[in-house]
């Protein structure tokens, strides 16, 4: 039921029971002969919705008022959508030649806006094609990691002891190993292409970006792991989870229905930061070689070719590093700003 | 009398600690009949709250262990329950209400929401809309107002008073035989908490469920229950009905804490303590655990070697004291406090 005005000419049995209130309440506090206040009846008779205002909702309001974060939001979201509608907005093909503009520095002249590499491909479309395979890496990263990582952290937080124990050494161990290296070795092994999975009924092409997504991913969960044991281990302290249980409620209700959705927070923002340091660490592997195999672009491989090439054709490294230095402070902009909306102590954004 | 809908026989639970081995609860013996209010009193650490988490199995195991004893609700004894009986239980025929309302509810969850999920959690039969609507139902019972829009707040838009009549609500949503309230008006307001000491009338009446109160709050106590329990370090010292306890109590530690009372109709200068502190559960004295700090052993060596049994005494089968010398504590010098003494 919604509220009526007070200018209602049809009076519902809720308006008449109100005012009935209201004089009840003013004949109580008030000696006779004194006139209410105009517009304290006002209050009473249109009656004050008291607004039912989420933590989503509220950390929504503190989210938009961090102008940065929320700048760099609309840039992540222009750049998504890039990535996404590449083959729409690229003015060419990633791997169009065009021969009459080798080399070619940024011009307007067919739209090279980034210039052309020495093969006479367009570099912005390029670029464009490398954010979509990065972002797509990135991702994946994140789900994967994120998904991992949490429920491992919630059943090590959550049981404590030897499970705790067990799960936190395997993580030490994961933590121990040299990332570059076992990234180099893995995606030597696996990731120079598309990958034909091969499991008697279930069999599938893997795209190379997910393969070295998964890659990615294999190290990258260590983290959020560790800090979703942490939230789980004062969590499970807290009464109410005491309290849930003398409710009748079993260990995964209690895990996933009254645990969990007090880490969203931390777990976002971890989020994030992971799609930040992906987009990194597969540009690194690029640029290495290791990563996405040409003619695909991807944002790490376009420098690593525009490196060989030298100082000469500045734009074949400039533009994607750029973008790379964006998107990462974009997103790390986005990750303080969500850090800030979604801490529930924390009434007020920071300047 | 009618049969006891929950009796616990001989409940003796240990905690083991690196200092030692704790003895939280020892050979405790209580029936609760339908539809009565048992109030169980004693100081922090008496083992008042451990009893009742530890039948329902509400206590972390390691490292509190269940020594011996039974508990019998309905024909069967919850100590041999299996966890996943234990949790059919909990909740639907015996419902807790937690001591600090602020932290026994989800900040993340809408008030309404955790109210529906503990009726679906029994009834699965339910849909959400039923459930929604019974919850609604539950929050006016216990005197929400305005039920309808508080379904959807969360707990931060909640006072003190009202979250704990959410969390009666809760307690109460299955129809419970049993409701533990493990100090249910410690973390309110005075005023509020004798608007809850009136939810809980009512939530008794709904429901007809018998009440354990777990307090040590006498006023609590002289206003709800029917009959007490009096616990010291982990023990029952002395068991009655209630008006037998405020009237003519039979254990020096039962004076003691009516002595220690402050009451408005006897002019008194002073509060009169208990002497001395709580005994570690870990190393318990000899004989008698309150012997050190009891004002009527006058040093007597029994108190000492032999630990008291809980027997009856005097008048009646229902007044239980575990004292070697209750039948001593007649004198009027004990019942009348602070006032006799002073030689009024």
């Amino acid at each position: 039921m919604t509220e009526r005005p007070a200018s209602d000419t049809v009076p519902s049995d809720r308006d008449e029971a109100a005012r009935a209130n209201a004089a009840q309440a003013r004949a109580a506090t008030m000696a006779p002969g004194e006139v209410g206040a105009p517009d304290l009846e006002l209050v009473y008779e249109t009656g004050v919705e008291i607004k039912a205002r989420s933590q989503w909702a509220y950390a929504r309001m503190r989210f938009l008022r961090h102008r940065l974060a929320v700048a760099s939001l609309v840039v992540l979201v222009i750049l998504g959508l890039v990535a996404i509608f590449a083959p729409e907005i690229a003015p060419y093909s990633y791997d169009a030649i065009d021969l009459d503009n080798l080399n070619q520095s940024p011009t307007l002249s067919g739209w090279h806006l980034f210039g052309t590499d020495q093969l006479g491909r367009d570099y912005l479309s390029r670029v464009i094609f490398g954010l979509q395979t990065s972002l797509w890496v990135a991702f994946v990263v994140a789900l994967l990691s994120t998904a991992f990582g949490t429920a491992l952290g919630a059943v090590a937080g959550y049981y404590g002891g030897w499970i705790d124990n067990l799960l936190m050494r395997f993580t030490d161990l994961i933590l121990t190993l040299p990332g570059l290296a076992v990234l180099l070795t893995a995606a030597r092994f696996f990731g120079q292409g598309d990958v034909n999975v091969d499991l008697g009924p279930l069999s599938f092409v893997m795209p190379q970006p997910l393969v070295i997504g998964i890659i990615l991913a294999f190290l990258f969960w260590t983290g959020i792991a560790r800090i979703v044991r942490g939230l789980f281990l004062s969590l499970r302290e807290k009464e109410f989870v005491e309290a849930a249980r003398a409710a009748g409620a079993g260990d995964l209700r209690i895990i996933v229905r009254h645990m969990l959705p007090n880490t969203v927070g931390p777990i976002v923002v971890n989020a994030t930061l992971v799609v930040a340091s992906a987009i990194l660490v597969e540009a690194a592997l690029s640029f290495l070689g290791f990563g996405i195999q040409p003619p695909k672009a991807a944002i790490g491989s376009l420098i690593a070719d525009g490196q060989q090439q030298g100082i000469q054709t500045w734009w074949l490294v400039t533009f994607p590093g750029l973008v790379i230095v964006i998107i990462c402070l974009a997103i790390n902009f986005v990750g303080d700003g969500l850090r800030d909306a979604l801490d529930p102590t924390q009434r007020r954004t920071r300047a | 009398m009618p049969e006891a809908v929950l009796s616990i026989r001989d409940l003796t639970v240990e905690f083991d600690t690196e200092d030692g081995v704790v003895h939280a609860v020892t050979d405790v013996s209580w029936d609760l009949y339908p539809g009565e209010v048992l109030g169980v009193i004693g100081e922090s650490g008496s083992g008042k709250s451990v009893s009742l988490l530890s039948i329902l199995g509400l206590i972390p195991m390691p490292p509190g262990r269940i020594v011996r004893g039974e508990a019998v609700f309905k024909g069967r004894d919850l100590l041999k329950l299996s966890g996943r009986e234990l949790r059919q239980i909990r909740g639907g025929d015996i419902a807790m209400i937690f001591q600090d309302p602020m932290t026994s509810l989800n900040p993340v969850l809408k008030i309404g929401d955790q109210i529906a999920e503990a009726i679906l959690a029994h009834n699965p039969r339910l849909t959400k809309e039923e459930a929604r609507r019974r919850t609604i139902e539950l929050l006016s019972l216990v005197g929400v107002p305005g039920a309808e829009q508080r379904y959807d707040q969360y707990p931060h838009e909640f006072s003190g008073g009202m979250r704990q009549r959410a969390m009666i609500a809760m307690a109460i949503a299955n129809s419970p035989s049993v409701l533990v309230a493990d100090e249910p008006t410690t973390a309110l307001d005075v005023t509020i908490q004798a608007q809850i000491i009136e939810v809980l009338r009512t939530a008794q009446r709904e429901t007809n469920a018998a009440i354990v109160l777990i307090t040590h709050d006498l006023g609590l106590i002289a206003e709800l229950a029917d009959r007490v329990v009096v616990m010291y370090a982990g023990r029952v010292v002395e068991q009655a009905d209630v008006l037998t306890i405020f009237d003519s109590p039979r254990h020096p530690y039962t004076i003691g804490l009516m002595k220690s009372l402050a009451r408005l109709e006897r002019e008194q200068e002073w509060l009169e303590p208990i002497p001395g502190q709580p005994p570690s559960l870990i190393t318990l004295p000899p004989g008698c655990a309150f012997h050190p700090r009891c004002l009527h052993s006058r040093g007597r060596a029994r108190c000492r070697s032999e630990v008291p049994p809980l027997r009856e005494i005097g008048e009646g089968a229902s007044h239980l004291s575990a004292c070697h010398f209750a039948e001593e504590l007649t004198g009027a010098q004990y019942t009348a406090g602070a006032g006799v003494e002073r030689g009024t």
